[in-house]
């Protein structure tokens, strides 16, 4: 039924294009969350003192990593409120099936995911130019990126964020399946993590972190999260497929 | 031809059963009356053949297809109601050009035409809107869909009366200008009688009539008479209502098949029984009127 999967991929299309403008606060928060990790950047992450022979001299650390951080969250709560209620049945007031918003979900979280991506990184210049407008240290160092190393960069972060809007995504509909989720999750994840500190970081959630994080080859990386993503995504759309609308 | 034929669905909630075995079918092009009372069942089941909720038993099929989840369903169809999602970051006007994009018979004059007749901002917010101006956007946008299976469940809550007279005639006018199949649900059948070509009334879940308004019309008598002349007439027949109006006379509606001439004779008065009050007397409840529950001194 080749016509079919044609009308099928134009209504995914038309709801992913739909997605783009009704959501358009998403990128709303992202500006001010970045903005604000700009802003926590301007406190050093380490200093060190020197002095002697009458001369003085501190050396600090800084770092606008935060603004990454920010954005894996932002990825995570976006794709979790995109499941809810207000958001889901939009659709449904127009044309839509549970499956098909859920394929055009993921192709606006990729899309998220790499303005996400590109912005996080970007942000470090702004922050470097903001830095070196702002304060009056004599010497700055900056640890600059050749062209390649910022794509690695910018398509890793991209890859991270997609993997924290799996996961929010999953987590959303698991909630809107069941409320019961809204306290399962949350603690098993704040327990594992307080069993993390206990057991000297080799816990689960530790060596599940190591091995998406810790990944040193660019193409296993790409491969250990897109694969992962994809089955997260998967087992969403799946465990939503007889979900009622206008309950 | 069908659009929609149900056969022994059922629809259960947690506990309780919305819809309990009910069998039907809706013709191609008619405007039907979903009429019930409150809880009866009737937006669960404009909802299972919207393909928004799922049957939990039985058998539903809307152009041919089981509904729930079904994509062809869907574009083909519109449910309006005054419950409608729209996202809040659209204005009036974006959201018809959405409407625009997703359905293929949109009718972008028309839409224009009303929305401009009902004096709506372009950069309104739906969410923004009060109560009734929701519902009047809603209905435009649904008529403008020009769905070949549009369905109303309820449209003019919040309208006023103007509103509610102006949607009507629209939904006519329209309705014979491009012929499609409307569900229109209301517990105004006064309201909406002039529209309707069918009658679904249904109750409890369970569907007790399904008429042209014709013969709704036509369906009972009210008769009142002397007590004991009453009871001896009505013996041994199905009566559809029967209340004792004073000490020694009494009211009761029953299907029309006595000849008036004998009733007139015997001194008992006949009267019609309009469609929206035999609907309501088709549906009380068995526990007698408000009065008896709550005892005044």
């Amino acid at each position: 039924m080749p016509s079919n999967m044609n009308n099928y991929f134009a209504l995914v299309k038309k709801q992913y294009k739909f997605k783009l403008k009704a959501y358009v606060s998403v990128f709303n928060s992202l500006i001010i969350l970045q903005l604000l990790a700009i802003l926590f950047s301007f406190n050093p992450t380490s200093s060190r003192g020197f002095g002697g022979y009458g001369v003085d001299a501190s050396l600090n650390n800084y770092s606008a990593n935060i603004s990454i951080v920010f954005t894996f969250l932002w990825g995570f709560i976006t794709a979790f409120i995109i499941t809810t209620k207000a958001y889901r049945e939009d659709d449904f007031t127009f044309v839509s099936n549970n499956q098909s918003q859920g394929m055009a979900n993921i192709l606006y979280l990729l899309t998220i995911s790499f303005i996400g991506g590109i912005t996080a990184i970007l942000s470090g210049y702004l922050y470097h130019v903001m830095f070196y407008f702002t304060t009056n240290t004599s010497e700055i160092y900056t640890q600059t990126m050749t062209l390649t190393e910022l794509f690695i960069a910018i398509v890793a972060t991209s890859l991270f964020i997609l993997f924290c809007c799996a996961l929010g995504y999953l987590a959303g509909i698991l909630v809107q399946l069941h409320k019961i989720f809204g306290i399962i999750l949350p603690v098993v994840f704040i327990g594992l993590l307080m069993f993390n500190g206990i057991s000297g970081g080799d816990s689960f959630l530790a060596k599940t972190f190591f091995f998406y994080f810790q990944e040193g080859n660019l193409v296993i990386f790409i491969l250990k999260i897109t694969i992962t993503s994809s089955l997260l995504f998967l087992l969403s759309i799946s465990l939503f497929r007889n979900k009622e609308a206008r309950v | 031809m069908n659009v929609v034929e149900i056969n022994n669905l059922s629809k259960v909630y947690q506990r309780n059963k919305a819809l309990d075995k009910l069998s039907l079918t809706i013709k191609t092009n008619t405007i039907t009356g979903v009429i019930g009372r409150n809880g009866a069942g009737k937006t669960t089941l404009l909802k299972l053949i919207a393909g928004y909720l799922k049957e939990s038993t039985g058998e539903i099929n809307v152009f041919s297809k089981r509904p729930f989840n079904n994509l062809i369903v869907s574009s083909q169809s519109v449910f309006i109601d005054d419950n409608m999602y729209f996202p809040e970051s659209l204005t009036l006007e974006e959201l018809l050009i959405e409407g625009e994009r997703f359905y293929e018979n949109w009718d972008k004059a028309f839409a224009k035409a009303l929305f401009d007749y009902f004096s709506f901002d372009p950069r309104a917010i739906h969410d923004h809107l009060s109560k009734g101006r929701q519902s009047t956007f809603n209905m435009i946008f649904g008529l403008s869909t020009r769905a070949p299976l549009t369905i109303f469940d309820e449209p003019t809550t919040g309208m006023d009366v103007s509103v509610r007279k102006d949607f009507y005639r629209v939904l006519l006018k329209d309705y014979l200008a491009y012929p499609r199949t409307i569900l229109l649900s209301s517990h105004h059948l006064d309201e909406i009688e002039h529209l309707l070509e069918n009658v679904l009334l249904i109750d409890q879940g369970r569907h007790l009539l399904h008429l042209p308004i014709d013969d709704l019309k036509e369906y009972a008598v009210g008769m009142t008479g002397e007590k004991t002349k009453v009871e001896e007439l009505i013996q041994g027949k199905q009566i559809i209502y029967k209340e004792n109006t004073d000490s020694n006379m009494m009211f009761v509606v029953m299907k029309r098949n006595i000849d008036p001439q004998v009733l007139k004779q015997v001194g008992i008065s006949v009267k019609p029984i309009r469609p929206s009050d035999l609907c309501v007397y088709l549906t009380k409840d068995s526990k007698g009127g408000i009065d008896d529950a709550l005892k005044y001194e």
